[in-house]
């Protein structure tokens, strides 16, 4: 480094200081509020939303725009969107929570056995994994959905699975870089056991790249949740902003209801930016030269 | 397997008879053993033409006939859309790599993440409200105005047609994907630029452009063919969805109506050929990055 | 001020200094506020010329080195003045910079493994450092680079070769050929035998030897290697702290130091002849940023007394005709 190196020394360990520059970045500020806020709604759902969206007979006329009574206008069926759009958070982020943790923990658990034990146990997961890596995610999960029949655990059962390896991959080859390290070695050296190297050593040191690449994934797992249940292979009966668009790619066009689609749509986009935005901010905490400010 | 096509033929109101009902299944080899099944399979699978067996959808046109007739439209979509993102992603991530920080760098990643979380058939929705229903100013359905077939092929003189066909499909791949691109090649930038080698050229006396791009953005590629293989994955799944918003005679549409269907040796058959297709393109991927970055012999 | 006039009176060249540094103070801006890398620093080169620049690991001579080239990027300040053949380098436009780096003043940098761009052919390099600089047709060009390879004992047909296929010292001498592409009056050595075995670097300084003799380039040399300097310099310039605190020939200075801290500097040499005995060095560490009050050495020095915790010396003329900044050289009685 051409630089001087830095004269005060710090006063607060590494990561306290660190988590502190992630709350005050604006980034993560905007993030951790677009979460919380859709998390409420999704969570108080039953008592917030002004109807049920599976109300029958449905509460307004169909097709029918915004205005005071149905804040989001109607759907085909006369359901109103707005409450559709709130139930349909607790589906879209339930299921992209429960993959993003799924994936990470199976892809984590491989990736560092994998990484640390090496050899034979690394080749052998390895070859696994490519073989998922490889193949295109979408047609994948179209065809082990359509065997499996549509249902919301499939969706979340096929989202998983096209997830993990990367994942897995990703933590491997930092496991792989940590295990060189000296500190790894001198544990190695004072008798402690495999178990202890990895979860006291490895899995922290991890954390951070595990923690932004699974937010990042809840993203993904909301953006193709959305998807497969665009094309009918979701659970149609269930509302959730993906069902709502593969019934408003049919019907809201012609009818001119743009509101019907435009409003989960944006919803998808806000959550998808929300835990991108937080990502992105741990990212680049911690590797100072991807900073924008 | 659940979802047996048979259950389907057997539904009463088409097939009443039990006879006709194990003439069926003596038709499709349902009633071999499995692993007979399996081995017939893969026997058909590795001649040529592949033989996927018929297709329910369109029966009896073999799924490989099926899925052939519809390849070069999906082919033709995200080849183009390919390269087209592949360059604007590029340029983009070198210009706004050279100044990080910067008020261009900051907008443009705020709008290239926006654009990036939007689900591809949502835009796709959208463009075709604004653009085809709205304004008029492109078709929304279908590859060519005409109808055509095996037997009544396009045309030169039906290309300009078939490029304002598949304009707003392209959009809605090019919008959706290039921030891929885009972002990732701004932080190899940003990397390169810190690069002992930077520093040398510039106590060249080069000039900013010849640093940026003879040098830096030169070095900074290499990753982004990668990415390019790595993509393509990524765009097939953007396409099939695409397709299904603008009824775009590709495979992805076909996917569709195999899913509607329960048409499954036609989605097993999709299945296999959007891999081998994926799986080539990755391939070719790493054949030029070995051929553009001389540390690597291949 | 005053002091700085004694530079003037070596005896070397009666013709104009090549380089002069004038004042040169030169600090970053860090998430902790400004850094003062280099203080008040002030030197000449005269042509044909070597002047070693010597000191340990963050001291700012690099910073320094930079600084002649104006390599330093937007958020480190530079204040006072350089100047080459009369012209103040820091007054340049940008575009004047451009053309004024590498026809006049070129570079070795630190780690030139580095340096070199991985996916362009080392004759492909030197070329555009040529064209860049030249209106030049592309095959007087190639001459030129072939020229210039041969001239550091590299075959002209390797030109066709990637960075990646030479070794560690082939390419040390690829980016000194590229250096001297353009004959510069001046090239900024730094730290160009650190990453080599004694065999090259031996070849290393022959050749810089060479180039000084029949080119009459002046070198400006950093390195932290005394033995290495003491070898290569006509005179030395000794940095401590972000300061110069003792310059003059050669001999006078590693022979006869009169700075304290050259004084040690040149004791922790270990010897190769003579009876074995335990090595020197200098204890305590060097500081960076937060200067001590009063002469910056004078927590390691085995001679301070309480003027060198007061007052910060100035450069004066020792009794060796080396210009020192230790208040020994007007209190000698103190020692």
């Amino acid at each position: 480094m051409r630089k001087s190196e830095l004269i005060t020394k710090r006063t607060e360990s590494h990561e306290v200081s660190k988590l502190r520059n992630i709350i005050v970045d604006r980034r993560a500020q905007i993030g951790f509020g677009i979460i919380i806020v859709f998390s409420f709604l999704a969570l108080t759902a039953p008592i917030i939303s002004p109807y049920s969206p599976y109300a029958f007979p449905s509460p307004g006329r169909p097709y029918s725009p915004p205005s005071a009574k149905f804040l989001l206008g109607t759907d085909y069926l006369g359901e109103d969107v707005l409450s559709e759009l709130i139930y349909g958070a607790r589906v879209s982020m339930l299921v992209g929570i429960i993959v993003a943790f799924l994936a990470t923990t199976f892809g984590t658990i491989v990736g560092v056995v994998a990484g640390y034990y090496g050899r034979f146990v690394d080749e052998g997961l390895m070859r696994a994994t490519d073989i998922v890596l490889i193949l295109p995610s979408l047609p994948l999960m179209i065809i082990l959905a359509a065997y499996l029949g549509p249902s919301l655990q499939t969706v979340i059962f096929v989202l998983t699975v096209t997830t993990w390896p990367l994942v897995a991959r990703v933590v491997r080859s930092q496991t792989l870089s940590l295990r060189e390290r000296p500190f790894t070695d001198s544990e190695r050296v004072a008798g402690a056991s495999d178990f202890r190297i990895i979860t006291k050593i490895l899995i922290p040191n991890l954390a951070t790249i595990i923690a932004a690449n699974a937010v990042l994934m809840v993203t993904t797992a909301i953006v193709g949740e959305a998807g497969l249940d665009f094309i009918g292979l979701g659970d149609i009966t269930v509302v959730s902003w993906g069902t709502m668009l593969y019934w408003a790619q049919s019907y809201a066009i012609f009818n001119g209801a743009w509101w019907w689609v435009m409003a989960p749509g944006i919803c998808i986009v806000l959550v998808g930016l929300g835990f991108v935005l937080i990502s992105v901010s741990i990212e680049s905490v911690f590797n100072p030269r991807l900073r924008t400010s | 397997m659940p979802g047996s096509p048979i259950t389907y033929f057997a539904n009463p109101h088409i097939i009443t008879s039990p006879a006709a009902l194990e003439a069926l299944k003596q038709r499709f080899g349902l009633d071999k053993p499995v692993w007979v099944q399996f081995t017939l399979y893969l026997e058909n699978l590795f001649s040529w033409p592949p033989n996927f067996g018929l297709s329910y959808l369109f029966y009896p046109t073999p799924v490989f006939t099926v899925i052939m007739e519809c390849l070069p439209w999906t082919l033709f979509l995200v080849g183009v859309s390919t390269i087209i993102t592949a360059i604007i992603g590029i340029l983009i991530g070198v210009v706004t790599g050279s100044r990080p920080g910067s008020k261009l760098d900051t907008s443009v990643i705020s709008v290239s993440m926006i654009l990036w979380t939007m689900p591809f058939f949502w835009l796709g929705i959208i463009l075709l409200w604004i653009f085809g229903l709205t304004f008029h100013l492109f078709p929304i359905a279908g590859a060519a105005s005409r109808g055509f077939s095996a037997s009544n092929p396009l045309g030169i003189s039906d290309i300009p047609d078939v490029l304002w066909h598949a304009f707003l499909p392209m959009m809605t791949l090019v919008i959706a994907a290039y921030a891929g691109y885009s972002l990732i090649m701004r932080n190899t930038m940003v990397n390169e630029l810190s690069q002992d080698y930077i520093l040398m050229a510039r106590a060249k006396g080069l000039s900013e452009r010849a640093v940026l791009l003879g040098h830096a953005a030169r070095n900074a590629m290499l990753p982004m063919i990668t990415l390019i293989g790595l993509n393509v994955g990524y765009v097939v799944s953007g396409a099939l969805l695409v397709e299904i918003v603008f009824a775009y005679p590709g495979l992805g549409y076909l996917t569709y109506r195999a899913v509607l269907a329960h048409d499954f040796p036609l989605l097993q058959g999709l299945f296999f050929i959007v891999s081998v297709a994926v799986v080539t393109a990755n391939y070719l991927a790493d054949l030029t990055y070995a051929f553009f970055d001389p540390r690597i012999k291949y | 001020m005053s002091t700085m006039a004694g530079l003037r009176l070596e005896p070397s060249d009666a013709q104009a200094p090549l380089l002069e540094v004038k004042n040169l103070s030169v600090s970053y801006k860090t998430g902790f506020g400004q850094v003062k890398a280099v203080d008040n620093v002030s030197f000449t080169i005269n042509s044909g010329e070597i002047l070693g620049l010597a000191g340990e690991s963050a001291c700012g001579k690099t910073t320094t080195a930079l600084s002649i080239m104006r390599l330093h990027d937007k958020n480190t300040i530079i204040e006072g003045n350089i100047l080459f053949k009369g012209k103040n380098i820091v007054d340049l436009t940008d575009e004047q910079l451009r053309e004024f780096r590498w026809k006049n003043v070129s570079m070795i940098p630190q780690g030139s493994m580095n340096s070199l761009d991985p996916v362009m052919t080392i004759g492909d390099q030197i070329i555009e450092a040529i064209r860049a600089h030249k209106q030049t047709s592309k095959s007087d060009a190639n001459a030129t680079m072939e020229r210039v390879l041969t001239a550091v004992a590299i075959h002209p047909s390797r030109a066709k070769n990637y960075p990646h296929e030479f070794s560690g010292g082939m390419k040390q001498r690829a980016v000194i050929a590229m250096a001297l592409a353009l004959e510069p009056q001046l090239v900024i050595a730094d730290e160009p035998t650190t990453a080599l075995d004694v065999v090259v670097q031996k070849q290393l300084l022959d050749l810089l030897k060479q180039l000084r003799e029949h080119l009459r380039i002046s070198f400006l040399f950093v390195t932290h290697d005394l033995s290495v300097i003491s070898e290569i310099s006509d005179r030395v310039a000794i940095m401590y702290a972000g300061k110069i605190v003792e310059i003059g020939q050669n001999k006078a200075v590693l022979s006869h130091p009169s700075h304290p801290y050259t004084e040690a500097l040149v004791d922790s040499v270990p010897r190769v002849f003579g009876k074995r005995e335990l090595l020197n060095s200098i204890p305590g560490n060097p500081p960076t940023g937060i200067w001590p009050t009063g002469c910056r050495f004078n927590p390691r020095c085995k001679y301070a007394f309480d003027l060198c915790r007061e007052r910060e010396p100035e450069l004066e003329l020792s009794n060796t005709g080396t210009m020192s900044a230790c208040h020994l050289i007007s209190h000698p009685n103190r020692a």
